[in-house]
């Protein structure tokens, strides 16, 4: 592994199975990363269920290369340029067949995300402590759209409201949700 | 640029079309921030995504695995045939078995621990807690264990929540000791295994109880520095201060022991104080003398609220006028300002120990009418109407620290302001407006206010529509988000239409009150509210005596069709006031009065300008109430 290698030499230790100890670095490596890598490509694929077929084949991409990654280098900027790159590369693939990043706004937003990683992470947390003041309805909704992945449509046809109704109704919850968040993360900093 | 919400929000549903990708990209290129916020809003999506999932996949653990404490359920045993994995599906597993494993090392232990140990929670707010000799603070949502000492707020009021239903409310200030909440054994009607129900003590302050039923061997105890309350099951406010202790019960009955000897049995609407120096007897309560604050008190409602899945809750809540004229039914002042603003001071300044009782009645809400009561009560001494609407020097500020300190006592809030007096009057709207404007501005920070706009009878259809329309927009204009009451009453029809797009416009939530239920036509209510299904969230209200003149039956039929509502999705709930009127009642209904002091009506006293009962609602924790900025 390592910089200053040619092209063909990459090629031949990329096709050469990984070494235990590689295997398990890797693994270490990739149970890190793979949260933020995660959000990231859901940052770029809205689609829950393209999301994550983009995840599993950047995983099986960064496997696959994980021999000439430079141990030198941050694992988890590695990782997101291959994250970005399969996206856009597979764009195509995705069902609705609409990308809204461009290969320029991709590279900005890995960039910015990167900067955003700590600040993220902190908010995911305050997350888990604002659901726990959601109301049973808000719940059931949330519920079906992240936990089972239906669309509005289909939670709408689920329970007996509109379509549209949902989807006012979730736009709601998730901007409560981020003012709770933001309401948190100020309360932590006073309390620095 | 302003944050397109909208598009971020038609991004996440992957619905984008290609104009709208473009407008959302020159969004993200026009400025580095706004892709941080992107980033943020987006991340939202997929941490709820992996939240929910995880949550998923603990609760199928939960079910599928024996957890002690946990309800036995037969294990279907299901068999399948066993097929090689797609690389696909390899990778979904080897990510799978990542996040079992993560959950079992860190999360999972944790989550069966806490539903091993989930005795109490922080239901509301948030306290200091010292726990095992450090102080931290938990929020709602979060266990109580045993032997956490909980201190309050100084500014609001904590709740606790047990498993068995019991809510303790410890009010600003107050400190009480959680010595053991009794182990799951401590639900009503379990065999229990524990040996002793809940012990707490009141260190200082006040605490305000409703307690589930519990079982006759295991009673709630609370100790204080000199005395020792023993509860089966009741409704009542302890407060420990200076040395002196007292309890009042709301419905129920409870022994109060003091520690140097002597007991009284408390029942319902009665009080005993226990001291060094004063051994506990029990006495009936005369509200005029409660905490020594002259008080006039109506009858407080106890609504039931019907909720999606059948599921009821009741509110308690009291309407007051904050009118100068309406301290205590006094004489009223003499005319002019200086009488005006005396009388102003005492209206406000002397309700702070009729709040305190208020809320030993178990009373959770106030519905503070606002502006016009002000301006057209001759007693009230203005010489004009700029005076009435807020030109008054202190009274926008008196009525705003009147909510905070129902707020500080745990209470919800909600300001209405009637159609048929300031808002609707086109010569009146700039002063309303100066009015409604300071008392925004002036709002506590944690939500739990409210806005009501209602209807008068005198006032044309379309001319309320306009004018609630004008003050939808006046209200979100000063930046209050939080849900508004809003009346459609007998006259509800399609002229509401355009209030409802207004609504839409403006993506405020909007709480409709049906009122008047006998004259309204349910499907063409639900047409309705099918039309604004989309942007509001209605809340069905059913009163039974308008005008004297819809009875129970007709009541009932109104509280099944607006059942029928929620059933369809075109509600979230219904409240049916009116139904609880006792005897007593100024205005005695002719179909005869439902609810009993035992369940937990109060006698009226004389009826004063300041205290009437009528309708009031506090949202129920299934309807999302943003801060009120």
């Amino acid at each position: 592994m390592g910089n200053g290698s040619t092209r063909a030499e990459d090629t031949a230790r990329m096709d050469a199975p990984l070494s235990s100890v590689d295997q398990e670095r890797f693994t270490s490596c990739w149970t890190q990363a793979q949260p933020a890598v995660a959000r990231y490509i859901a940052s770029l694929v809205p689609g829950f269920q393209e999301a994550e077929d983009a995840l599993q084949n950047v995983a099986v991409v960064l496997l696959r290369k994980f021999a000439v990654y430079d141990p030198q280098q941050p694992f988890i900027g590695w990782a997101l340029g291959i994250a970005r790159y399969e996206v856009l590369n597979h764009r195509r693939g995705f069902a609705r067949n609409r990308l809204l990043f461009t290969p320029d706004l991709a590279e900005q937003a890995s960039e910015v995300y990167q900067e955003l990683l700590p600040e993220l992470d902190e908010r995911h947390r305050a997350l888990r402590e604002c659901l726990a003041g959601v109301g049973e309805r808000t719940a059931q909704v949330l519920r079906l759209r992240y936990q089972e992945a239906l669309e509005p449509k289909d939670i709408a046809t689920r329970i007996g409201m509109t379509s549209g109704a949902i989807r006012v109704m979730l736009n709601r919850v998730r901007g409560s949700l981020l003012g709770c968040i933001e309401r948190r993360l100020a309360l932590r900093g006073d309390g620095a | 640029m302003t944050l397109p919400r909208d598009l971020i929000d038609i991004y996440l549903d992957d619905q984008l079309d290609e104009q709208q990708a473009e407008l959302l990209r020159d969004w993200l290129r026009a400025d580095r921030e706004h892709m941080r916020e992107f980033l943020r809003r987006t991340s939202l999506h997929h941490a709820l995504r992996s939240e929910l999932q995880a949550a998923g996949a603990c609760d199928r653990f939960l079910e599928e695995e024996s957890i002690p404490g946990a309800p036995a359920r037969p294990r279907s045993v299901r068999r399948h045939a066993i097929r090689p994995l797609s690389r696909a599906w390899q990778w979904r597993a080897l990510g799978a078995a990542l996040a079992a494993g993560l959950l079992l090392a860190i999360g999972l232990p944790q989550l069966i621990a806490r539903h091993r140990d989930d005795g109490a929670i922080i239901a509301a707010g948030q306290a200091q807690v010292e726990r095992e000799g450090a102080l931290v603070t938990l929020h709602a949502g979060q266990a109580l264990r045993d032997g956490d000492a909980i201190t309050a707020e100084r500014s609001a009021s904590v709740t606790l929540h047990f498993q068995d239903g019991t809510d303790i409310v410890v009010e600003a200030g107050a400190q009480l000791t959680l010595i053991t909440h009794g182990g799951s054994a401590g639900a009503a009607g379990s065999s229990g295994t524990s040996g002793s129900g809940k012990r707490l003590r009141l260190g200082s302050g006040r605490i305000t109880a409703e307690v589930a039923k519990q079982p006759a061997d295991r009673p709630l105890i609370i100790t204080t520095s000199v005395a020792q309350a023993t509860v089966v099951g009741t409704a009542f406010t302890l407060a420990s201060v200076g040395g002196r202790t007292r309890l009042d019960v709301v419905h129920g009955l409870v022994r109060l022991n003091r520690t140097t000897g002597g007991d009284a049995l408390v029942g319902a609407g009665e009080y005993a104080e226990a001291a060094a120096d004063l051994a506990p007897v029990a006495r009936k309560r005369d509200p005029s003398e409660i905490h020594g604050v002259p008080l006039t008190v109506g009858g407080p409602q106890h609504n039931q609220l019907l909720g999606p899945d059948g599921r009821r809750f009741v509110m308690k809540g009291a309407a007051v006028t904050l009118s100068p004229a309406s301290p205590r039914g006094d004489a009223p002042p003499a005319a002019g300002p200086d009488a005006a603003a005396l009388a102003c001071t005492r209206a406000f300044t002397e309700r702070g120990g009729q709040l305190d009782a208020m809320r030993a009645m178990g009373i959770n809400t106030v519905r503070i009418a606002i502006g016009g009561a002000v301006a057209a009560d001759a007693r009230n001494g203005y010489r004009t109407a700029a005076e009435g609407y807020g030109g008054f020097a202190g009274y926008v500020q008196r009525l705003v620290a009147y909510a905070a300190s129902a707020r500080t006592r745990g209470m919800q809030v909600i300001f209405c302001y009637g159609g048929d007096d300031a808002w609707s009057n086109d010569e009146h709207w700039p002063l309303y407006q100066r009015l409604l404007g300071a008392v925004i501005a002036g709002l506590p920070e944690d939500g739990g206010v409210s806005f009501e706009l209602i209807d008068g009878p005198e006032i044309a259809d379309q001319d309320w529509v306009r004018c609630c329309t004008r003050s939808i927009a006046f209200i979100r204009s000063r930046g209050y988000h939080g849900p508004l009451i809003v009346d459609l009453n007998h006259y509800g029809n399609w002229w509401f239409a355009p209030m409802v797009d207004e609504v839409a416009r403006t993506d405020q939530q909007l709480v409709f009150s049906l009122h008047y239920a006998k004259w309204v036509g349910w499907e063409h209510t639900a047409q309705l509210l099918a039309h604004g299904a989309d942007h509001a969230v209605i809340l069905g209200s059913i009163v039974r005596d308008v005008n004297g003149d819809v009875g129970e039956a007709e009541a009932l039929a109104a509280a099944g069709a607006v059942a029928e509502l929620v059933m369809r999705g075109l509600a979230v709930g219904a409240i049916a006031t009116g139904w609880n009127r006792i005897e007593a009642d100024a205005h005695p209904h002719p179909h005869g009065n439902r609810m009993t002091e035992d369940e937990g009506a109060l006698r009226l006293g004389p009826w004063g300008t300041g205290f009437r009962d009528r309708f009031s609602g506090i949202l129920p924790d299934w309807l999302d109430v943003p801060p009120a900025r």
